[in-house]
């Protein structure tokens, strides 16, 4: 009944917004060439921050989990040197924060999060990080925030590029990248490989590190084919694949326990630019497939999405959205292959005034047996003084947001729940920006209740069972900086960022009543990160370093099991050879200078102080 | 002071001397007496430890047995044994025996080897170590290749696998055969009986599904608790004939562990969170529970041997730190503490 009063109320608003269409049908619309707006324009009063472009190159063969700690204020649970890596971002679990390849959700669809250190830099052309409540824009999960990865589909300056790495512990990576155009035609081909025997030494034990080596490998393919100036068909694939020992806990024998990852997504659209507005409709295709020890799990997903938008007078921008995911749960201990239907639809209005802007999302998820919640967002942009040297804005959004149930929760044999309710929080968040020519200062206050969190509580006899139990207050501080000035030959660009984070449970299950009013596992209360690179003409020079307080891994926050904090520093030097349409990137990299001894998961050992030297050639377009 | 006085002074002075030195005297360790209890940690999160509590002061001194390079026990502390001021913690998920001094609990060596997969418990008979190991999984997570393993300490060799039924859990040593329970969940429904004098199998005794704790009574009659599957069986055996001497069916699917009071004429054993006591020349089931506790996750039980009381181990919900109870001999609540994560195994000193 609510679900249908929901909707009811949905349709009522998607029917005014189509009187204000048919109303505003006359007028004619000054020729632009864009008529949609890209994302973070519809999340007015939030930011979307693009990766930092020496972190990009830098860490070109790294996983994603490893690039984004060293530029944001988030935590990663890292089970070892390049093993299973979950984020936690804004006081949340890996689980709340929404992974999106080119728009399509790429979270575990069993075990509800991502495993950042199976999303490799190199197959990616641009990484976005949204901090916040998101799922009126991006659906399920989006309570930390929403990482964007996305494919680029635009001619590249180097035609034919490749990159040779050489590093400590038997670490080898190679990717190689040939982008073509003819005609209308336009496609970009890039494979990469990475190995590492990671054997690296374990402090105090003076041991090798065994049973920890892992290889990846995988192919991204992107075509464009422009049937006019205003159509276009854009295809992406990427198949991503790993194989790893999984790295024992420090001083563990005989581990023989392994895994692999088979991971194909391929997202399929067609692109129409035109006066009555950018439509955008396709498919895709998600199948994720993980062996450990033998034991196969799939999750495969069947995608269709369509979105519209349109602008109206006086910068008016509307958008309307649907998706749809056909999944079927290929997973023995389900007991049977569960297949179920979401669908989303969404829709969201846009405004620039003069010096502010603002921005409204509403989104309707249906899930069978599962009772989504509407979820809006509202956020307000504010130039609050707009002087000649400064400028000073304020940034606000409200949002609800909500995450539903993994496939593992639902359909478990014996003790998932089909019917478990979606977990939900309500989110507020205020900033301030202080922006001057060279320096750009921002803080930001933030605070989330994350309500019917799900956990697998044991029952009388032992049994786990997902249960809606847990309830959490997220909230903290954030502040952040960012300068950059250049003379002559010389630049510089530093960013800095320290975050407090308190996040508390508030209710949890009777046997986990410890956990009341203490500070979530693995979420440590500071975090901060700076980086520093320099450029001279051809050199550069880059200092990164990350610091996390300490970590509880016990609920109750007993010390005996919390980790120490630790603080992480990488440097890099590197030299630009050209020669005419060849150039040549070398680069030296010692990371964990200060060898610092460190776990970012229980009794996992992280490496102390090794190198990396990077060649990179591209053939740049004439 | 006169001269008599003084050599009197200097002979207490001397006897005080002679008496301090002595070994006797001297306390060995911090950890000589007390009850140590083994917390077996999150499941692959290495953080297994071992909780000392002071019976004389009730001081409570956690994580007494660092020994890995992250300040804990190990992965999975299972079981303790302790043997000539020895302690021989086994790390099932480890996959080894951490060997430490049984008074300072200070690290001395590793027992592991690639015949030590999963192992659970350990006894030290003349010198030798036998293990009880359940060895790796199958691909459908069964056990294949289960087997008391024997290891020369002074040698540091492998001496033997004596082959069992799977799932050898709980060992018994009591003078002239060694008893291994072959529990695997319930999938197992023997004893095995070893001869450590020539380290043969001497016979696998039919039981019913799953053979866990066992005790000896003041008879010297052993008893092995089955847990089955809905109902359960408590065994009185002869051990010298290996004959089975009397059969208590227990209604309920009773709990692995088994425990004796002090005087050796009470069986104790548990069903759900609550324990029963039985004497020793029952042949039916006690009728009512002497504690019915309200723990969360009833995880172990055990006897003080010195006063009779009675502790439980709570493991909450296996992934926060774990609340023992103490009650008196007669079942009444005493007091609790605060042990590690998943509290599995009491052992009084």
């Amino acid at each position: 009944m609510l679900m249908l009063l929901r909707s009811g109320i949905y349709f009522l608003l998607l029917s005014c917004a189509h009187l204000v269409y048919a109303q505003q049908d006359s007028i004619v619309l000054k020729p632009v060439t864009v008529y949609g707006l890209p994302d973070q324009k519809y999340l007015a009063g939030s930011a979307v921050i693009d990766i930092d472009s020496s972190l990009q190159k830098n860490y070109s063969s790294n996983h994603l989990g490893e690039v984004l700690s060293i530029q944001f204020p988030v935590y990663f649970r890292n089970y070892g040197n390049g093993m299973l890596s979950g984020i936690s971002m804004r006081g949340t679990s890996p689980q709340h924060t929404a992974v999106l390849w080119n728009g399509i959700n790429i979270n575990s669809f069993s075990l509800g999060q991502a495993d950042f250190s199976i999303l490799p830099m190199a197959a990616f052309d641009e990484v976005k990080v949204h901090p916040g409540g998101g799922s009126a824009r991006f659906g399920s999960g989006a309570f930390g925030g929403t990482v964007l990865l996305n494919s680029s589909v635009s001619a590249k300056p180097g035609l034919i590029s490749f990159r040779q790495e050489i590093g400590s512990f038997g670490r080898y990576f190679t990717s190689a990248r040939i982008a073509l155009e003819k005609g209308p035609l336009s496609a970009a081909t890039s494979f990469y490989r990475l190995q590492s025997q990671n054997d690296f030494k374990i402090d105090r034990t003076n041991e090798r590190q065994q049973h920890a080596s892992f290889t990846q490998q995988g192919i991204v393919q992107d075509i464009q084919y422009a049937v006019s100036s205003a159509k276009s068909i854009r295809l992406h694939y990427w198949y991503h694949d790993a194989d790893r020992d999984i790295q024992p806990t420090i001083g563990k024998y005989n581990s023989t326990d392994e895994q692999q990852d088979r991971n194909h997504r391929l997202s399929i659209s067609y692109q129409q630019n035109e006066p009555w507005g950018m439509l955008k409709a396709g498919g895709g295709m998600v199948d994720d497939v993980i062996v450990y020890n033998g034991s196969k799990t799939e999750i495969l997903r069947w995608i269709a999405f369509a979105n519209h938008q349109y602008t109206f007078a006086e910068q008016w921008h509307v958008q309307f959205s649907t998706d749809w995911n056909h999944i079927i749960g290929k997973i023995k201990e389900y007991g049977r292959e569960p297949v179920e239907d979401r669908i989303d639809i969404a829709s969201s209005v846009q405004k620039d005034f003069k010096k502010h802007s603002f921005s409204f999302n509403l989104r309707q998820p249906f899930i069978s047996q599962v009772d989504a919640p509407l979820l809006p967002y509202l956020g307000a942009t504010i130039l609050l003084l707009d002087k000649s040297e400064y400028r000073l804005i304020i940034t606000s959004n409200v949002s609800k947001n909500f995450r539903a149930p993994t496939l593992n929760d639902r359909y478990w044999q014996n003790v998932g729940k089909e019917d478990l309710k979606p977990e939900t929080s309500h989110a507020a968040e205020f900033g301030l920006t202080y922006d001057r020519m060279n320096v750009n200062f921002k803080g930001k206050g933030f605070y989330q209740l994350i309500d019917q969190w799900i956990q697998w509580i044991p029952d009388a006899n032992g049994t786990y069972r997902p249960q809606n139990v847990k309830q959490v207050k997220a909230r903290g501080l954030e502040v952040a900086m960012e300068s950059h000035w250049t003379a002559g030959k010389f630049s510089f660009n530093s960013k800095a960022s320290y975050q407090y984070t308190r996040s508390t449970a508030s209710k949890a299950a009777d046997v986990d009543a410890a956990s009341v009013g203490k500070q979530l596992i693995y979420t440590p209360l500071h975090t901060a990160n700076a980086l520093v690179s320099t450029k001279f003409k051809t050199w550069s020079v880059n200092v990164l370093a990350q610091y996390s307080g300490k970590r509880f891994t016990e609920a109750s926050n007993s010390n005996v099991y919390a980790l120490d904090p630790y603080i992480l520093v990488d440097v890099f030097l590197g030299k630009i050879f050209a020669i005419r349409r060849n150039e040549f990137d070398v680069q030296f990299a010692v990371k964990n200078i200060f060898n610092e001894v460190y776990q970012m998961y229980a009794s996992r050992a992280m490496p102390g102080r090794y190198v990396n030297l990077q060649i990179s050639y591209q053939l740049k377009s004439k | 002071m006169n001269k008599m006085n003084l050599r009197y002074v200097y002979i207490v002075f001397l006897i005080a001397v002679a008496f301090s030195c002595s070994d006797d005297e001297k306390p060995k360790g911090k950890y000589e007496h007390g009850a140590i209890i083994v917390n077996e940690g999150g499941f692959g999160s290495g953080n297994g430890t071992v909780t000392f509590y002071n019976t004389s002061t009730t001081e409570v001194e956690q994580n007494i047995l660092r020994a890995t390079a992250t300040g804990f026990a190990g992965d999975v502390a299972q079981s303790i044994t302790f043997k000539d001021d020895k302690a021989y913690l086994v790390l099932n998920g480890d996959s080894k025996i951490q060997i430490a001094d049984a008074n300072t609990f200070e690290t001395e060596s590793i027992i592991a080897g690639a015949d030590i997969v999963a192992p659970r418990y350990i006894e030290v008979i003349n010198g030798k170590a036998y293990i009880s190991v359940w060895g790796p999984y199958d691909a459908n997570y069964s056990l294949i290749d289960s087997y008391v393993l024997v290891y020369d300490l002074s040698t540091g060799t492998v001496l033997k696998k004596i082959d069992t039924d799977e799932g050898t859990e709980n060992l018994l040593y009591n003078g002239s055969y060694l008893f291994a329970s072959n529990y695997n969940y319930g999938g197992s429904s023997t004893l095995a009986v070893i001869n450590p004098s020539d380290n043969t199998l001497v016979k696998q005794i039919e039981l019913s599904a799953g053979p866990s704790g066992m005790v000896t009574d003041a008879n010297n009659k052993l008893w092995v608790v089955c847990s089955g599957w809905n109902s359960g069986n408590l065994y009185r055996i002869n051990p010298s004939t290996l004959a089975i001497e009397a059969t208590i069916e227990i209604s309920a699917s009773p709990g692995t562990d088994l425990a004796i009071t002090p005087d050796k004429q009470n069986i104790l054993y548990t069903v759900g969170k609550s324990v029963y006591k039985l004497p020793i020349g029952s042949t039916s089931e006690a009728s009512t529970a002497l504690i019915n506790s309200d723990v969360k996750a009833f995880y172990t039980f055990n006897v003080n041997p010195d006063n009779g009381d009675i502790w439980i181990g709570d493991a909450l919900n296996y992934a926060t730190t774990g609340k023992v109870y103490i009650y008196s001999a007669d079942g009444t609540a005493k007091s609790s503490f605060e042990a590690g994560i998943s509290p599995g195994q009491f052992k009084f000193k």
